[in-house]
């Protein structure tokens, strides 16, 4: 193994996040190449982890841009603080020269930057995360090609901004929408599985060590086993983590099926789903689980 | 390892179906100095993240790899099997192993659909489906009387309204009523030395939704092709919407109908004898290669209306709706034939589209093209 890989499983681990091989991989891939990591996979798998682990590790400023169909540039990239303007215009009222007012307002001082402008401006090389890309539009795809191929932005009141060290990027989609393929082609590309059983343990031990061993391995047995019924929203680490953390508040003794169906909400959250899980299938489940699971 | 080798692994994925290029391959050799290429299990994740960009990448990726690894002797399809096989018994490497989907599946996956092949291929009852076809098409539109195709032409039009309202969330400038465009607004006021003479608004913006119908009009579909067609023309008056008509070949219908009535237009496609056979996998491939680069877009839905009753190849019929579900929003297949309770896609170029199709309805009738204009509404 590249040491540099190693050391990325080390590292990422010490800022709370359980890498596998293909996750340090990729991740060192993008830092030394200097391309954006496109992270897909289903949801609640720790996409979004990624790029904080990494802004942990490098004790980088985490930029995060959460995408939405409708995102426009002034939500993203800059906007003029209007209320500074008119109020200038106001101040200025007197002395009649509009073209001197206009100079004024649209210069660096009345510039508010939002995330994308944030990143480029940077002083030191900051985690650039667009979370969710997929939902913002084709246009909004669109722009972000041009600004991760250069990044530079080109304000037209202002001219042109470059960017002092470049960004680590690292973009996440649920494949709502397929991305083009300028975009895939731009990025390197990784895909997240659930974590294996044992994985899955260490990432709930870490993040909440007051869970027991006992409780977090019952609580993970269950959700990989629920993830290989046919389930309309499988289970993601989070709500795994949120079925141990109901466990806990239930009282303590081993899971039993009753107790599982109790917390059940905290795993399964779609009706359909919930509806096949009685206390009896839950039994079966944990039985199995028990059986031949981790 | 040199360039050549990355060369020949990018040939092996695209020759498995891969979309990908020279620039992957660039990206795969420019990764290498970054990694131990000693070590399968580093070279294996480097790849995997230069060369794939989708899930489905990750599946081909991981069948070709094992073998690309093992030597520079060109792949063979024992060889590929062979590689399966492996992967079926669980000889994959166990520590770190990849996080992609898993090769056992897909294996499995892959010999399970060759068996449904062979098997459909020995009991395919062609003329049995035929005939049903045909009983089916008594029992519901067999004819429409004139009362009942007014009742379509309005339902069609009610449906192309609602079909061309679907707004974006993306705002525009212009408009009396929506939020003030702050942006605008100061501008003006600017211009008017700072007097506030208009508020400058934005608004949402409408998009043209863009239509792909393609109409299957062979033998076993005639006796819906009199309504199937009311649907075609009634679509062609909403603007950007392409209609295609296909058999064994393939017709480009939009030029045909422009500013036609629909009685002689019916006429005069008829006479150009469409009533021979069906090759749905051909005709879309024609479709795909001829018009799909063009008239493919993420905006657009694509309906397909055909009974899947399919005379020619599987392969061309999957490659097409592979890549017309890659590119369009949304593939729609309407299968006069669902409405028996009794029918089950399982003609062969029925069960190989459909794994493609977002939506799958019957449209036989009215009652049954009534949820269409939902299913629109993106």
């Amino acid at each position: 193994m590249q040491p540099r890989i190693a050391k990325i499983i080390e590292e990422l681990e010490a800022a709370g996040y359980i890498a596998d091989r293909g996750i340090a991989t990729a991740v060192h891939l993008g830092l030394a190449m200097e391309k954006p990591l496109l992270v897909e996979g289903a949801a609640g798998v720790g996409k979004t982890e990624i790029a904080k682990a990494v802004a942990t590790w490098l004790e980088a400023e985490l930029i995060r841009l959460q995408c939405y169909e409708g995102l426009d540039l002034p939500t993203a990239l800059y906007e003029w603080n209007y209320q500074k303007q008119l109020l200038h215009i106001r101040l200025q009222d007197r002395s009649g020269d509009a073209e001197a007012v206009q100079r004024t307002i649209f210069g660096p001082d009345f510039l508010l930057e939002r995330p994308l402008l944030r990143a480029i401006r940077c002083e030191a090389r900051p985690v650039l995360l667009i979370d969710e890309v997929d939902r913002a539009d084709e246009e909004f795809e669109a722009f972000l090609l041009e600004l991760l191929s250069d990044f530079q932005v080109s304000i037209p009141e202002l001219g042109t901004v470059e960017a002092r060290t470049r960004p680590v990027v690292v973009l996440t989609s649920n494949g709502t929408r397929e991305l083009s393929d300028a975009l895939r082609r731009r990025c390197l590309y990784l895909w997240i599985d659930y974590p294996d059983a044992a994985r899955e343990v260490e990432i709930l031990r870490r993040r909440r060590p007051d869970i027991a061993a006992s409780r977090a391995r019952e609580a993970v047995q269950l959700a990989q086993r629920l993830r290989r019924e046919r389930l309309a929203k499988p289970p993601g680490v989070a709500e795994t983590l949120d079925f141990a953390a109901a466990l806990e508040h239930l009282g303590p003794g081993p899971l039993c099926p009753a107790t599982a169906r109790d917390a059940i909400g905290a795993l399964v959250k779609d009706p359909n789903d919930l509806t096949g899980l009685t206390e009896e299938r839950l039994g079966e489940l944990l039985a199995s689980s028990g059986d031949g699971g981790s | 390892m040199t360039p050549e080798r990355i060369v020949d692994l990018g040939r092996r994925l695209r020759g498995e179906g891969m979309a990908c290029a020279l620039s992957e391959s660039t990206t795969a050799v420019a990764a290498l100095p970054h990694l131990d290429t000693g070590d399968v299990e580093d070279v294996r994740a480097g790849l995997r993240a230069a060369f794939c960009s989708s899930a489905a990448d990750l599946e081909i990726f991981e069948r070709c790899f094992p073998a690309w690894w093992r030597g520079g002797r060109p792949s063979s399809a024992v060889e590929d099997l062979l590689a399966k096989a492996a992967s079926g018994r669980g000889d994959r490497p166990a520590a770190g192993a990849p996080s992609g989907p898993d090769g056992l599946a897909a294996a499995r996956r892959d010999f399970g659909e060759q068996a449904a092949d062979e098997q459909d291929s020995r009991e395919r009852p062609i003329g049995a489906v035929y005939s049903a076809a045909h009983s089916l098409a008594r029992r519901s539109f067999g004819s429409i009387g004139d009362e009942e195709l007014r009742e379509v032409d309005a339902w069609l039009e009610r449906l192309m309204v609602r079909l061309s309202t679907r707004r974006s969330r993306r705002l525009e400038p212009g408009g009396r009523h929506g939020p003030i465009d702050v942006r605008r607004t100061l501008r003006s006021l600017v211009a008017h030395g700072g007097e506030l003479v208009r508020l400058a608004r934005r608004r949402r913006r409408h998009v043209p939704p863009q239509l792909v119908v393609l109409c299957d009009v062979s033998g076993s579909m005639e006796r819906y092709s009199r309504f199937l067609l009311r649907f075609l023309l009634g679509c062609g008056r909403a603007r950007d919407i392409q209609t295609f008509a296909f058999s064994t070949r393939l017709t480009h219908l939009t030029p045909w109908l422009a500013g036609e009535e629909i009685d002689p237009a019916l006429d005069r496609l008829r006479a150009r004898g469409w009533s021979s056979g069906t090759r749905i996998g051909e005709c879309l491939e024609t479709f795909v290669t001829r018009h799909g680069q063009r008239m493919l877009g993420r905006q657009t839905l694509v309906i397909i209306l055909s009974d899947g009753l399919d005379q020619g190849e599987v392969e061309p019929l999957r490659r097409a709706m592979g890549w017309i579900q890659r590119r369009a929003r949304r593939v729609i297949w309407l299968n006069p034939l669902l409405e028996s309770s009794r029918y089950a896609p399982e003609a062969r170029g029925m069960r190989t589209a459909l794994p493609y199709v977002d939506y799958f309805q019957s449209g036989h009738s009215l009652e049954a093209l009534r949820t269409l204009p939902r299913l629109l509404r993106l």
